[in-house]
């Protein structure tokens, strides 16, 4: 019973040193590689239609495995492919190796969404001045590049299990913030106890404290911080526990939404008021500096954006930023930070 | 958790303060007492004094301290806290009803997983076709542990799924009847991965064959309510074991079964989704898996358990089919033809199409009665309870838990009053009964892997087989 409450949590030491950072990565860098693999894994697993649990577990092990080992020594894309594919099996959604490595090829190459616009003119046509390959390369794994791609996959895989202890357990807060939504009483003004339904029970019907579209706002809204906490740089999925964040998601939903929760109703689940603060702070604060489109309250557009190159150079551009993140690019941006 | 109902927490609190204050009240009167009498010599001395003392001087108030033969269920922690500290209890109580401390919960820590060097290999105990186990002694401690070695050589897709959920089954389903996952430990080698577990001595199998006499029925009531009580606490966590039988349970000196070998085991959901139908070895196997249910649950442990419950008492596995089909007729002897009033759902099952049986007087109901003449009615009921053909009427481990069939005399046998057997594996690899392992194609009219690897069409022409053997015993 008590056990989906006791999920492996990082220890304040093991937050204090990272080992990307004595390895020769500056902290910037590291947070900005935590976050491109966050978007890039999220972006997977939304192509790949694998539910979002799969997609948080996912991210959750590369936290937790960049914890105790460095990017420099284990690169984002293997991790990242790595992450993907043993979290589908641990959510029971297996994929093949060979779908997840075509689907982040597709999100590295110039025709993804990710990629640096001023840059997808220049790499698609003719050959990249950025790397020495011929230019359909970049669109398509090569048989050769997939044999060595899935070996690395799975020799990560193996690697990542062993940091981890194999104690793969990962407790997502969703599942008890809709249960925490429906005890408050906020889901439903009837009795009816499942949502799905409220919508067409409610049409009609006097509304008690909200109103059937709100109800489906709120829950989507507590998901959307839950999720948008996955990418956080204070990386609070390795530090508290999924109830906290649950109980974080809902205080701030309800506000924006307007709606009156009872007197320190966290205390019954077990959240003191440090805590909540704490979270609200890292919530609001967003996913990194100048972005503020992606804290789910909508104020602020244009900038926050960010472009993911696999080799190439950190640029910062209108507000937002390009982030290669092959090993070779990462070392060099890690130097001329070090220099700087 | 338990803050639902805040009355009762604060009625817990302030019972539990009333008596940490007489609490303190006694633990002053002794603290007088004791220092007018003469020092004891041994400190257990003393205390046996005190509980006589204490025992003379109260009549006012009932003894908030007893030994602890006498079982009082309101005396819960209070009275756990020992004398002469009852003053802090006091202040710990007061603080309780006025401010609510949140609870905190354990988070184990993210840590690698340590060398396989880190213990010393013994002996071996036995090979099974997705690992071989064996006895070691853990360097630093001394203890003695078992360490399985998973084959991961013949992998092509990386870690398999399915030793992912036996250690993630085993690291949720913590229970004392629950075989202890101590670690997952690591060689040089990536393909290097062992579970260390608690070595337990024996199995169940080997010592039902082993025993001169059958375990007496005091004894069988308590080995049911710990193999109950572990498969409540599995199937409450959404986890079905999925390959429970007497090989699979492993059973120590002092009274204890341990259900071992989650290599089958998954998380289930609600709704449950289609699922391989290729699980549980044969004899154990639930009518709804042998007639191709692709949607199950809980219920099929359930119906091992009934099994179980049945070889327990007649030393020999219940239903030895020699086939799927040889086990359902050996099914439908025993528990009778299925009807339509007796399990609806059945006639929709893919392969009961192809089974016609006469349905008569003589072959519906079952014959549990004559089978087991010496079980009491309350067993019959549990028995037939637990092997329901229709999966939806079969009981679950939580009520079968309250069976009035554990009620009745003979109680239940004290765990410590059991007799201890010698141990098989404990020096010399363990006997092997005719057949080997669970080598793949060795033995697949009693093992569901066989049955994963896609080679169903083995079971047919399987009749000719020797029955009986084929059993392999594993210790993990």
């Amino acid at each position: 019973m008590v056990s989906i409450f006791s999920a492996p949590l990082a220890t304040p030491a093991q937050l204090s040193s990272s080992p990307s950072q004595q390895s020769g990565i500056p902290e910037p860098l590291e947070q900005k590689l935590n976050l491109v693999a966050c978007r890039l894994i999220q972006a997977a697993g939304i192509l790949m239609e694998l539910p979002q649990p799969t997609i948080s577990t996912a991210i959750i092990l590369l936290q937790r495995f960049y914890l105790l080992a460095p990017i420099s020594t284990s690169p984002l894309l293997p991790t990242s492919l790595a992450s993907l594919y043993l979290s589908s099996k641990l959510t029971e959604h297996p994929q093949k190796p060979r779908d997840i490595i075509n689907i982040f090829k597709y999100l590295l190459s110039p025709a993804s969404p990710l990629h640096p616009p001023h840059l997808r003119h220049a790499s698609a046509a003719g050959p990249s001045k950025l790397r020495n390959t011929s230019n359909k390369n970049l669109y398509y794994v090569s048989e050769g590049d997939y044999t060595a791609l899935r070996s690395l996959l799975l020799a990560t895989e193996a690697r990542i299990l062993r940091t981890l202890g194999f104690n793969t357990t990962v407790h997502l807060p969703y599942t008890l913030a809709f249960n925490y939504l429906q005890s408050l009483g906020v889901l439903s003004s009837s009795r009816s106890d499942d949502p799905s339904n409220s919508n067409a029970q409610k049409e009609g019907e006097e509304g008690g404290l909200y109103t059937p579209l709100q109800h489906d706002k709120l829950v989507s809204t507590t998901f959307a911080y839950l999720t948008d906490l996955l990418a956080s740089p204070s990386r609070v999925y390795l530090t508290h526990h999924p109830h906290e964040i649950a109980v974080a998601g809902i205080y701030i939903a309800a506000r924006d939404h307007g709606v009156k929760l009872p007197m320190q109703w966290w205390e019954v689940w077990d959240v003191d008021r440090e805590t909540l603060g704490f979270l609200m702070v890292v919530i609001r604060a967003g996913t990194y500096n100048g972005d503020t489109s992606s804290d789910g309250n909508g104020n602020g557009n244009g900038g926050g954006k960010i472009w993911i190159v696999e080799e190439g150079a950190f640029e910062d551009i209108d507000g937002g930023m390009v982030v290669a993140i092959g090993r070779e690019s990462v070392e060099k941006e890690a130097e001329k930070l070090r220099n700087s | 958790m338990g803050r639902w109902d805040t009355t009762t927490a604060e009625d817990a609190a302030e019972a539990a303060r009333r008596k940490a204050e007489k609490e303190a009240k006694k633990a002053q009167k002794l603290e007088r007492q004791r220092k007018a009498e003469e020092e004891a010599a041994a400190a257990a001395r003393r205390r046996q004094d005190e509980d006589h003392a204490r025992s003379l001087s109260v009549s006012d108030e009932p003894p908030s301290k007893r030994r602890k033969v006498s079982t009082e269920p309101d005396d819960g922690a209070a009275t756990s806290t020992p004398t002469g500290k009852g003053s802090t209890a006091v202040n710990g109580g007061e603080k309780d009803t006025t401010e609510t401390r949140p609870l905190r919960f354990p988070a184990p820590q993210i840590k690698p997983s340590n060398s396989v060097d880190d213990y010393e290999p013994l002996n071996r105990i036995e090979e099974g076709s997705y690992g071989v186990v064996s006895r070691a002694r853990h360097i630093a401690t001394g203890e003695i542990v078992a360490l399985k070695k998973l084959k991961l050589e013949a992998e092509t897709d990386g870690f398999p799924i399915t030793s992912l959920r036996e250690i993630q089954t085993l690291m949720a389903a913590r229970h004392p009847n629950v075989v202890n996952l101590r670690e997952v430990v690591v060689g040089e080698q990536l393909n290097q991965v062992y579970i260390v577990m608690d070595f337990i001595e024996h199995d169940l199998k080997t010592l039902l064959d082993d025993m001169p006499e059958p375990f007496l029925q005091s004894e069988i009531k308590t080995l049911m309510i710990q193999l109950l009580s572990a498969t409540a606490t599995i199937h409450s966590n959404w986890i079905m074991h999925r390959d429970l039988k007497t090989s699979n349970l492993l059973m120590n000196n002092r009274g204890q079964i341990k259900v071992a070998d989650f290599g089958l085991a998954r998380y289930f959901g609600d709704p449950c989704l289609p699922l391989t139908q290729l699980v549980v070895t044969l004899w154990y196997r639930s009518p709804e898996l042998l007639l191709g249910a692709q949607k199950y649950g809980t219920a099929i442990d359930i119906w091992s358990i009934g099994c179980i419950f049945a070889e327990l008492i007649l030393k020999e596995p219940l239903f030895q089919g020699k086939s799927e089909i040889d086990q359902l007729s050996k099914i439908f002897e025993l528990m009778g033809v299925p009807t339509d009033e007796e399990w609806p759902a059945w006639r929709r099952l893919p392969n009961s199409k192809s089974l016609r049986f006469p349905r008569t007087k003589q072959t519906t109901g079952h014959l549990l009665r004559s089978k087991f003449p010496l079980l009491t009615t309350n067993g019959v009921s549990l028995l037939s309870g637990l092997l329901s053909l229709d999966p939806a009427k079969r009981i679950t481990a939580e009520d079968a838990l309250k069976h009035p069939y554990f009620k009745d005399d003979p109680k239940p046998k004290s765990e410590a009053m059991f007799p201890t057997f010698p141990s098989k594996a404990g020096q010399e690899k363990r006997r092997r009964l005719s057949p080997s392992a669970p080598i793949r194609g060795d033995a697949p009219q009693l093992f569901g892997e066989v049955g994963l690897a896609g080679r169903s069409g083995l079971f047919a022409g399987m009749e000719d087989e020797e029955v009986g053997g084929g059993f392999s015993l594993k210790v993990h």
